[in-house]
C-alpha cells in the first residue's frame, strides 16, 4: 500500500530550560542548557534527519501556584528557569540552514508591531525558516510582571488574539513584495513608493506603520498554533500554517483533523494549507519488551512521586493541587475542584471521578505514548497517518523528562531511518524555506 | 579522595553504526559524524580520540575479502590523518591521535604531517606508532611480506630517532617575525639533521614551523616484550588489553619499571586499558544486551575475521568445536593471538571467541552507569591507574552508545571524582600529565 509522505517536527515542550539536568542520561546538561549549546546540537541533529521544524515552547514568568510558592518549580527545574525562546531561535538560525525554527511569543505580552519586527528579522537571519508559535493566553503572573492586571475576560481572548494576528500580518504587508530593489547603478535600495502605512485602529490595538524591515524571504513567516477548544480550533483554522495537537489515538486524531480542516475551509482556505501535526512520545528499545519496561519504569516513577506533574497541572488550572488529597477519588473531593475550568485542566475528567489525582497524572502521561522497537513504532505512525490522511507528527519526550542526547539518538538513528526506509518521511529537504518544505506534501 | 583517571575513545575512520535497530547511515565519508562525536567527547572532557588504521583489504578469513566487505570490517577505512586535521579544527581541547605506520611512511613525510596537524589542532595531536602487522599491507608497497616482528622494532627505533631529530631541526625560537628587520625566520636556527643510518638516510631540515608541542604525543600499543620496551622508552601513553585487574596491574607495573630503567619518570607513561562497557537503565537490561551481542549470528564470524586480519591466519579453516593447533603462531599481532588462544587450555575455538567477549574489554563492565562507574573506580584503584580507552567491537560507533558513555557513564564518574569536569591544559601532553 502506498502512502504519502508526512512531516516530522520536534516539540521542545519545556522551552529553553534545564532539560534532564539530574537524570541518568544527563551528560553535561547542567552546564550546557543556559548557553543553548545542547539545543543547538539538537537542532543540528534534527536537520541531519530532515525534520521540518523545531518548536520552542516559552513562558516568561515564574510559576508559583503549587504550594503557593515557586519552590517546587525551581528545585525541580520544571518549567523554570527558562530563557527567552526567541534568543535561542536566533542562535539556532546561524547554526542551521534548512531546519524550520518556531519560536513562541504570546499575544498578551508583546505588542503587535515589535513582535512583527522581531519575527521578520529572524526570518531574514534564518533565510526564510522562522515560525511564530502563537500563544493567546497569558498568566496573571505574566501580566503582573508587565505591570498590569490580567483583566481580559476569557471569552474575549481569541477575539483579541485575532485582531493582534491580523494586525501583525498587515504590518508585514506594509512593504510590497518587490519594494527591495537594490539597484546599485541607479543608487536605489528601496522603492519608497512601494511602502504603505498601516493606519490600523481596532478594539485593542492601534498601529500606523510601515515596518522598517524588508518583506519575508518565504512570503510571510510561518504561523504555528495549538488550541483544542472550538474557539482555538477556529483560530488555528483561520491563521495557522501548522497546528500542534496532542495525539489521542487514530479515531480522535481523525475527528480533530476533520474539524480543523473544516474551520480552514470556512475561513476561505484550502484544507492542505494547514499541516496538523500530532504530538507523540516514542518509547523505543532494542526489543518491544525493553521499550515497554522502560515506559513502565517511568510510569512507576511518576506514580511514586507525581508532585512535579501536579505542580504543572496547578499552573495550567490556576489551582493549587497540593491542597487536596492525591489518593482520594476526585469525585469525592470538595466542590471547588468540580469547576469546568479545573476539570479541563485534568484532561477530560468526565467519567474519571473514580480516579485519584495520582492515578489521573499517570493516565494523562499515557495518552500519547508509542512503545516498541523503531520498526514497530514506525509502522504504527504510518498506519495512523494513512487512516486519516494526516500531515504527520511532533515528537515530544516524556513531559517530566525533557531533552537528553540518548533519547534523541534513539529517534534520529532508530525511528527516523525506519520511517525513511518505508518512504514515509523525506530523506532530503525539497526546498530552502520552512513554508515551502511544509507545502511540499 | 579518589584519584582521577584518563579517558579516551579508540575508533577509526570507517562507516559509523550502519545496521541494527539504532543505526544512522554509514555511507557518508565527509567526517561529519566523527566531528559530532569529537565534540561529544570534548563535552565529556575526554583526554583523546584515537583513530586506528590499517592499510589493506584483508582476505585472511576464507581466503577472500567477502566477509570483510559484507560486514564492512576494516574496509572501507579512510586515512586518519586528514580526519585528525578536521577534528582538530572543530575542537579546542580534545586530543586527536592518528595511526601511522613506520613500515610505510617515509619519516620526513610523517614528521611533516605530524607537525602540520599539531598546528591545526593547537598542540593536541598525537601519533599512534605502529609497525604494521599484515603481509597484505606490505604488498601495497612493493614488498612480498612484512619484515619479521623484531626486525620491525629495530626499524622503528631508528625511525623514531630520525623523526625526533627532524622535530628538533627548527629551534623553538627560529621564527622571529621581526617587522623592523623584515625577518621572518633565522636560518641559523634551522639545521639539517644529516642522518645516515642502517635503515634511513635523511638530510632534513623539516620545512615546517616548530610544532606547538615540540613533537607530537607518542602513543603505542605493543604487548610483546619488544613492544612493551619500545613503548616504555618512547611513548607518552600505551594502549593495552589485559584480562582482569591483576594482569592489568602486572602490565602497568612492568611498563613503569621499564620506563624507569630507561631513565624516564614512570608517571610520564600513561597506561590506558581498552574496555567496552555495556550500559542500560537496569542491570538486567545491560546483561540482556551483552548476551544479544555475543549471540548475534554474525558475531563469531566477525571476531574471527578481525583477528585473522591482524594475524594473517585463516580461522575459517578451523572447526569451531575443536581446539586450535597448539603450534599456531603469527608474524602479525603476536600478543593479540596469545591472549585469544589461551595456549594449552584445550578450549574449543567457539569457547575462545565467547570468552574473548567483544574482544576488546580488559575488564567486564556490564550494568547501569552507576554500577559501571563504581567498578571502574575499583579497578583503577587496584591497578594504580592510568585510564581507559572505550572501544566497540569492530570499532563501530553509534550515537546512542556514544550518548550512553558521554551522558550516562561520564556524569557518574565525575560525581565520584574519577574523571575531570573541565580541561585545565591546552596541549595534549599536558592534559595527559594532569594527573
Amino acid at each position: 500500500m502506498t502512502h504519502k509522505k508526512f512531516h516530522l517536527a520536534w516539540f521542545l515542550n519545556q522551552g529553553f530550560g534545564p532539560g534532564q539536568w539530574a537524570s541518568t542520561w544527563r551528560g553535561q546538561m547542567g552546564k550546557e542548557w543556559y548557553t543553548g549549546e545542547a539545543y543547538v546540537n539538537l537542532a543540528r541533529r534534527l536537520e541531519a534527519a530532515c525534520f521540518d521544524y523545531l518548536l520552542i515552547e516559552d513562558t516568561s514568568y515564574v510559576p508559583q501556584i503549587y504550594g503557593g510558592s515557586w519552590d517546587k518549580y525551581m528545585a525541580s527545574g520544571y518549567s523554570t528557569p527558562k530563557l527567552d525562546a526567541t534568543v535561542l531561535a536566533s542562535t539556532i538560525a546561524r547554526e542551521t540552514s534548512r531546519l524550520g525554527i518556531c519560536t513562541t511569543m504570546t499575544t498578551t505580552e508583546w505588542n503587535p508591531y515589535l513582535l512583527a519586527r522581531t519575527i521578520l528579522s529572524l526570518d531574514h537571519v534564518s533565510r526564510g525558516r522562522i515560525g511564530w508559535n502563537i500563544v493567546t493566553g497569558g498568566s496573571p503572573f505574566a501580566a503582573k510582571n508587565l505591570g498590569h492586571e490580567d483583566r481580559l475576560p476569557h471569552a474575549e481572548r481569541y477575539a483579541r488574539a485575532d485582531e493582534f494576528t491580523d494586525l501583525v500580518q498587515r504590518i508585514w504587508d506594509s512593504w510590497e513584495p518587490d519594494a527591495l530593489v537594490t539597484d546599485v547603478a541607479n543608487k536605489v535600495l528601496v522603492d519608497g513608493s512601494k511602502l504603505h502605512t498601516v493606519d490600523f485602529e481596532g478594539k485593542w490595538f492601534k498601529s500606523r506603520g510601515p515596518i522598517n524591515v524588508p518583506p519575508s524571504p518565504q512570503g510571510a513567516p510561518v504561523r504555528a498554533q495549538a488550541g483544542a477548544s472550538p474557539a482555538g480550533m477556529a483560530f488555528g483554522g483561520k491563521w495557522a500554517d501548522t497546528i500542534l495537537a496532542g495525539s489521542a489515538g487514530p479515531e480522535a486524531n481523525a475527528t480533530f483533523l476533520q474539524s480543523v480542516r473544516q474551520y480552514a475551509v470556512e475561513a476561505g482556505r484550502k484544507p492542505s494549507d494547514v499541516k496538523v501535526l500530532f504530538i507523540v512520545t516514542p518509547y523505543l528499545g532494542d526489543t518491544e519488551a525493553e521499550a515497554r519496561a522502560s515506559f513502565d519504569r517511568q510510569m512507576d516513577e511518576l506514580r511514586d512521586d507525581p508532585s512535579v506533574a501536579i505542580a504543572s497541572m496547578s499552573t495550567a488550572a490556576g489551582f493549587d493541587f497540593s491542597t487536596i488529597d492525591w489518593d482520594t477519588p476526585i469525585g469525592n473531593l470538595a466542590d471547588e475542584i468540580q469547576s469546568e475550568h479545573i476539570k479541563s485542566a485534568l484532561d477530560g475528567l468526565r467519567g474519571k471521578g473514580h480516579l485519584t489525582l495520582r492515578e489521573i497524572v499517570v493516565e494523562n502521561a499515557k495518552t500519547r505514548p508509542l512503545i516498541g522497537t523503531p520498526e514497530q513504532v514506525a509502522d504504527t505512525l504510518i498506519e495512523w497517518n494513512d487512516s486519516y490522511d494526516g500531515d504527520g507528527y511532533l515528537f515530544m519526550l516524556n513531559q517530566m523528562n525533557h531533552f537528553n542526547y540518548r533519547a534523541l539518538a534513539e529517534v534520529i538513528d532508530g525511528l527516523v531511518p525506519a520511517l525513511q526506509e518505508k518512504g514515509a518521511v523525506r530523506t532530503e529537504y525539497e526546498f530552502e524555506t520552512l513554508r515551502d518544505n511544509l507545502k511540499a506534501f | 579522595m579518589a584519584k582521577k583517571f584518563h579517558l579516551g575513545w579508540f575508533m577509526n575512520f570507517s562507516p559509523e553504526q550502519w545496521s541494527g535497530p539504532f543505526a544512522g547511515g554509514g555511507d557518508d565519508f565527509s567526517g561529519r559524524f566523527y566531528i559530532e562525536m569529537a565534540r561529544d567527547l570534548e563535552r565529556a572532557c575526554f583526554d583523546l580520540i584515537m583513530i586506528e588504521d590499517t592499510l589493506m583489504v584483508s582476505d585472511a578469513y576464507g581466503g577472500n575479502s567477502e566477509i570483510y566487505l559484507r560486514q564492512a570490517l576494516m574496509a572501507p577505512k579512510h586515512d586518519p590523518a586528514p580526519l585528525a586535521a578536521v577534528l582538530g579544527s572543530h575542537t579546542s581541547r580534545l586530543g586527536i591521535i592518528a595511526t601511522m605506520s613506520t613500515s610505510f611512511y617515509p619519516p620526513f613525510l610523517l614528521a611533516r604531517l605530524a607537525v602540520t596537524i599539531d598546528h591545526i589542532a593547537g598542540g593536541r595531536f598525537g601519533w599512534n606508532i605502529v609497525t604494521s602487522a599484515e603481509d597484505l599491507a606490505a604488498k601495497n608497497f612493493g614488498l612480498d611480506r612484512i619484515p619479521p616482528h623484531d626486525e620491525r622494532y629495530n626499524v622503528a627505533e631508528e625511525y623514531l630517532e630520525v623523526v625526533g631529530k627532524l622535530f628538533d631541526s627548527w629551534e623553538p625560537d627560529a621564527i622571529v617575525l621581526d617587522h623592523d628587520k623584515r625577518t621572518y625566520a633565522d636560518y641559523t636556527k634551522v639545521n639539517p639533521i644529516d642522518h645516515d643510518g642502517k635503515y634511513f638516510k635523511v638530510r632534513g631540515p623539516l620545512n615546517t614551523a616548530p610544532a606547538p608541542q615540540g613533537r607530537p604525543v607518542y602513543l603505542q600499543a605493543g604487548g610483546s616484550e619488544r613492544g612493551r620496551d619500545f613503548a616504555a622508552a618512547h611513548a607518552d601513553a600505551i594502549v593495552a588489553i589485559a584480562r582482569g585487574p591483576k594482569l592489568m596491574k602486572e602490565f602497568r607495573d612492568d611498563v613503569r619499571a621499564r620506563a624507569e630503567a630507561h631513565g624516564r619518570n614512570p608517571d610520564d607513561v600513561k597506561v590506558l586499558f581498552c574496555v567496552s562497557p555495556v550500559l542500560a537503565e537496569t542491570e538486567d537490561e545491560a546483561k540482556a544486551k551483552n548476551l544479544r551481542i555475543l549471540n548475534d549470528p554474525h558475531f563469531l564470524e566477525q571476531r574471527l575475521a578481525t583477528l585473522g586480519s591482524i594475524t594473517d591466519i585463516d580461522f575459517s579453516q578451523y572447526d569451531l568445536d575443536r581446539p586450535l593447533p597448539d603450534d599456531l603462531t603469527t608474524n602479525g599481532e603476536t600478543t593479540s593471538l596469545e591472549k585469544f588462544m589461551q595456549r594449552g587450555s584445550g578450549k574449543t575455538l567457539r569457547q575462545l571467541v565467547i570468552e574473548a567477549g567483544s574482544g576488546s574489554s580488559s575488564v567486564e563492565l556490564i550494568g547501569t552507569p552507576d554500577q559501571v562507574a563504581d567498578r571502574m573506580g575499583e579497578v583503577a584503584e587496584e591497578v594504580g591507574g592510568d585510564g581507559f580507552l572505550i572501544s566497540q567491537p569492530g570499532f563501530r560507533v553509534g550515537r546512542r552508545y556514544l550518548a550512553e558513555i558521554t551522558d550516562g557513564l561520564v556524569p557518574a564518574l565525575q560525581r565520584r571524582g574519577l574523571t575531570r569536569t573541565e580541561y585545565t591544559k591546552q596541549h595534549l601532553r599536558d592534559t595527559l600529565r594532569e594527573f
